[in-house]
């Protein structure tokens, strides 16, 4: 069985087209356009894996994370930020934050794959 | 209170402490000037009676004396006057104040002569003897006259000096007026300018805020801007591509899925270019940063070639990695190495037709040395300079055949070198070229600046 893997993603078409791919690759996936009540979803579901988009309306990629961080019964998954913004941003988002990784959606879905495989291996 | 109320307050107060010395001053010259100027009318009134008693007891006195006896009602009657005269004249003298001390036994010797003199003439009229007297009161009127003279000159002489202090006090007063004044309006000038000076300053210490708050806004909006344009422009070819790489895994015609990878290949060259224009935009406004940290140069060029790897898939060319398996940390910035490498293998990857493009690695002399070699078209030795120059490509105009704007050689050397690195390229037209980049290490980094 494949890893579980949550996908959050405000843009419709490039969420179906993530989760397609990694069920396509033996993922389990959760995907939701939402970064509102992501909480309860890795609560209830522990997922392996969370793959975050940055620019999101009403809650920003890090903002989330930073709240998943603040719920203490929470036990966060990695987080790999996934997003066309630039690689400078989501360096430094991620050299801010523990557990946390990026992708660009620039290197596309196959280098999206290899690091959540890379992180799994782990 | 604030600092401007404060100078003016204490200018005040310096003032006042002027004034009230100034008119502790000028009170202690009046004295002073008072005292010299009644010593003055003293020293006139003096003179005037010395000069009286001169007159009075002038030789003629003598021949006033010798008067013929017959006449001697009228001779008695003028001698009287004129003893009279003189004893007159020589008690007012003595009875004016003395004010140069040398005045006083002169004067002293005068009156003790005026008085030997008068009681003589007194004498010598009553007992007929006057004119065997006449040498002898002669010589007494020498000796008063002398006196007399010895009198005037030490008069004049105090007279004098009395009018030199009078002058140089009344000179002390005129300096000290004006000076008081001039004072007085230089400290209230001072005063004046210092708060002008510093309400200019202050208002140019508020502008240059107001100007930096103004670039520190534009700069955080101009960020976001591109941070906002980068991700709006991506977004959208990413799904493009994302839909055209799944319709050329699923499709079953061939020609679909030509087209479709002809579709992800193209979207996948315009974010190349976006990604370009955006770098260059930030590196003519000067507005990129690098973060300088250790980084591990053969995880990046490793990263680079897998992400390039996508461009030669059916095509003859091939790419590989020779990396140094202990190479040392480089002193770069993460991100932006990982610019500069996927744009040189890119870039070898365009110009190389057929052949293989190869990224070496190795360590030299305290800097890291990386190596991308192709065998692709090469560059014309003319067009060697050019090449660093944004927008320039070797082949231009309509007929070129590689698509690019010409940026990616100019960012990466200007990424490069503010990194502390440096780029270089060696190339034979028709047989490839050769780009080759010196990083600084993290354990030496000044090796490159030396």
């Amino acid at each position: 069985m494949g890893p579980s893997v949550l996908l959050v993603d405000d843009n419709i078409d490039i969420l179906s087209q993530a989760e397609a791919y990694l069920v396509n690759r033996g993922c389990r996936v959760l995907a939701t356009a939402s970064p509102i009540g992501v909480g309860a979803m890795v609560l209830r579901h522990r997922p392996d894996v969370a793959v975050v988009d940055v620019m999101m309306p009403g809650l920003d990629g890090g903002t989330l994370v930073d709240v998943l961080d603040a719920q203490q019964a929470l036990e966060r998954p990695h987080v790999i930020f996934y997003s066309a913004i630039d690689e400078e941003q989501l360096h430094q988002l991620t050299r801010s934050r523990v557990r946390t990784s990026y992708v660009s959606k620039v290197d596309g879905l196959p280098a999206l794959f290899a690091a959540i495989s890379r992180q799994v291996a782990r | 209170m604030s600092p401007r109320r404060l100078v003016l307050g204490g200018a005040v107060l310096l003032l006042a402490g002027l004034t009230a010395a100034v008119g502790l001053v000028t009170h202690e010259i009046n004295d002073r000037a008072a005292a010299a100027l009644a010593e003055q009318r003293v020293h006139v009134e003096r003179l005037s009676q010395i000069e009286r008693l001169a007159r009075a007891t002038h030789s003629d006195m003598v021949e006033r004396w010798l008067l013929p006896w017959a006449d001697r009602p009228r001779r008695e009657q003028a001698l009287e006057e004129r003893v009279s005269a003189v004893r007159q004249a020589a008690r007012d003298f003595a009875a004016l104040p003395v004010v140069d001390p040398a005045e006083a036994p002169l004067t002293a010797q005068l009156m003790v002569q005026v008085a030997l003199w008068s009681n003589r003439v007194d004498q010598a009229s009553v007992s007929a003897d006057g004119p065997s007297a006449t040498p002898e009161l002669r010589a007494h009127l020498d000796g008063m006259a002398h006196r007399i003279g010895e009198l005037i000159d030490v008069v004049s002489r105090a007279g004098s000096s009395t009018d030199r202090r009078l002058s140089v006090l009344r000179l002390q007063q005129t300096i000290l007026q004006v000076a008081f004044v001039v004072t007085t309006l230089m400290i209230l000038a001072l005063a004046l300018f210092w708060a002008r000076a510093r309400r200019v300053a202050e208002e140019r210490a508020v502008a240059a805020e107001a100007a930096r708050d103004l670039e520190q806004r534009e700069a955080r909006q101009r960020a976001t801007f591109f941070a906002g344009l980068s991700h709006e422009l991506r977004t959208p070819l990413v799904a493009i591509q994302g839909f055209a790489s799944n319709l050329a895994e699923r499709s079953a015609a061939e020609a679909a899925r030509a087209a479709a990878a002809r579709i992800a290949h193209e979207s996948q060259e315009l974010l190349s270019i976006i990604n370009n224009i955006l770098e260059a935009a930030k590196l003519d406004a000067g507005k990129v940063e690098v973060h300088l940290e250790p980084v591990d140069v053969a995880e990046v060029l490793h990263h680079c070639v897998q992400r390039c790897q996508g461009l030669v898939v059916g095509r003859p060319v091939e790419l590989r990695c020779e990396i140094d398996g202990k190479l040392p940390a480089a002193r770069a910035d993460l991100v932006k190495l990982g610019h500069v490498f996927t744009n040189l293998v890119a870039n070898a990857v365009k110009f190389t037709p057929s052949g293989s493009v190869t990224v070496r690695a190795h360590a030299t002399g305290g800097a890291i040395l990386i190596e991308v070699a192709d065998t692709g078209v090469g560059i014309p030795p003319e067009a060697l300079d050019r090449i660093w120059k944004p927008f320039v490509q070797v082949s231009t105009g309509p007929a070129r055949q590689h698509n690019g704007t010409g940026l990616g050689l100019s960012i990466s050397r200007g990424l490069l070198e503010l990194m502390g690195g440096r780029i270089d390229v060696r190339s034979t037209e028709g047989e490839g070229s050769v780009f080759t980049v010196m990083l600084p290490t993290e354990a030496r980094p000044e090796q490159l600046a030396s």
